[in-house]
């Protein structure tokens, strides 16, 4: 934890979060249907969460933008959903922006559904498939309480995806071996000559796309801690305490006297 | 103006549960910050079949939106609802029930209104707050305690400077207690609300099921 009551993420390895890989599969599910469509990751984070663009190359995803900044740092939903769609307006608007409901942190399933607001995009919660896209109208299963439905959205459309979809494919070997050196600019070193620095002037897709808050005109009023309105307080860390207790000895009479107490609880027996 | 507001599930003409539960907490909220309990009701065809119980958890104002297209719920109209009624009404807390619809809608809603929202709160607190950096006091304001990290730590998070303080609340975590069977609260009725909802065409629709 940092003084600001945020987590200090750079003690933490950079995972690819479980539902967003569900998503991903989602993504590259359109991709075999609709020959000639991309799929591009967009993530935001420390240089090593690069991590997760590598991750997703290797898996089939076709080209990944990198958010970092310090400005981005601290942020809460709000101001990552900001971050996130400023990045997505640079990109283009896309036909379907994918994510994974929630991330396994902050559990809050918001950043989603903000980013299509401020997209103002139409939204589809909770999927679990998405069944086809056909003449700009999407058909998909969202789980719902006590049952799943099927709804038809127009595009473009944010759908986020739950973890009972289906999980992601493998890695591919050949991409592996493809994208085994791809980069983004921050993770190489500055005071030394760049291995393979041939190698990436040949093969321009080994550079993983990187901006900044400027590169996507952010506004840094609205950027990570300053613009997140919402503010940790307090942290306390979860002591479970021993409210009744009783110590037991291992003679006869306190063992009968232990089953004797449970069977009349009903607790056994 | 600086009321406490609570978002009314509707599943087609009854009122669920966790909406009584978060009105029962709202209440006791506007009683500590001597403010009212404002309530929003969205749906068709609701009229006079959900105002009555709705008002007997102490709604001093009930905002009731009856139109074709409000039921099933869909993001966009009911976002365009509570963004332009809050816009008006300037409410200092909202809350919502962190279900399915409640988790669909909220982040919209502070996502337009750049407003923060917690989710999955388990405790609803009023206190004061110190910001260590600015060195601002801050008084009455809504704690919003849930655990994080898969429940291995318990964070209280505050919304200092922005409106609505949002936050989502589960299904059976507080109690629903009535007030009084006929509580003489007021009742707003918005039966064409169709400057609300200028986006109720473009959402999405469901193809019967086969």
């Amino acid at each position: 934890m940092t003084p600001e009551g945020t987590v200090n993420r750079a003690a933490l390895p950079a995972i690819f979060n479980p539902e967003d890989l569900n998503a991903l599969e989602q993504a590259l599910r359109l991709k075999d249907q609709h020959p000639g469509s991309t799929v591009t990751i967009l993530t935001m984070g420390p240089p090593r969460a690069t991590d997760v663009i590598r991750e997703g190359l290797y898996r089939g995803a076709d080209g990944g933008v990198l958010l970092t900044d310090r400005a981005f740092a601290g942020a809460d939903t709000l101001a990552t959903s900001y971050a996130l769609s400023q990045a997505i307006k640079k990109i283009g608007m896309p036909d379907l922006v994918i994510g994974g409901r929630q991330a396994i942190d902050g559990d809050t399933a918001q950043v989603g559904p903000q980013v299509a607001q401020k997209l103002d995009l139409n939204q589809v919660t909770y999927v679990t498939a998405i069944e086809q896209v056909k003449d700009g109208k999407v058909t998909a299963l969202r789980t719902i309480d006590g049952g799943i439905e099927r709804v038809e959205a127009p595009l473009p459309l944010l759908v986020t995806v739950n973890g009972n979809a289906a999980p992601c494919r493998p890695r591919n070997a050949k991409l592996v071996m493809k994208y085994k050196r791809a980069s983004a600019p921050m993770e190489r070193p500055a005071d030394k000559p760049l291995p393979y620095a041939e190698e990436y002037e040949k093969k321009p897709y080994l550079t993983v796309t990187q901006w900044s808050v400027a590169d996507v005109d952010g506004d840094l009023a609205q950027c990570g801690l300053a613009g997140s309105p919402t503010k940790v307080k307090a942290v306390q860390n979860i002591v479970f305490k021993a409210k009744e207790s009783k110590r037991l000895t291992g003679s006869d009479a306190d063992v009968e006297g232990l089953v004797k107490e449970l069977l009349e609880s009903h607790t056994i027996g | 103006m600086n009321n406490v507001f609570v978002y009314c599930e509707i599943d087609k003409f009854t009122v669920e549960e966790v909406s009584f539960e978060l009105l029962t907490k709202g209440r006791k909220l506007a009683n500590e910050l001597g403010v009212q309990l404002e309530a929003i009701a969205a749906g068709s065809g609701i009229t006079g079949k959900v105002e009555k119980d709705i008002l007997s958890y102490g709604v001093d104002k009930l905002h009731v939106f009856d139109a074709p297209g409000l039921f099933p719920y869909t993001s966009k109209p009911h976002t365009s609802i509570l963004v332009n009624l809050f816009k008006q009404e300037q409410p200092q807390i909202c809350l919502m029930g962190a279900t399915v619809i409640g988790r669909d809608l909220g982040p919209r809603v502070s996502s337009s209104l750049t407003s923060g929202l917690t989710a999955d709160c388990t405790a609803l607190e009023i206190g004061d707050y110190d910001d260590k950096k600015t060195g601002k006091h801050y008084e009455g304001l809504l704690y919003q305690i849930r655990p994080a990290f898969g429940g291995n730590i318990v964070a209280t998070i505050v919304n200092p400077d922005n409106r609505p303080q949002m936050a989502t609340v589960r299904s059976g975590v507080m109690k629903a207690e009535k007030v009084a069977e006929y509580y003489n609260g007021e009742i707003s009725s918005c039966l064409r609300p169709t400057t609300w909802c200028a986006s109720l065409s473009a959402t999405w629709k469901r193809p019967p099921t086969t």
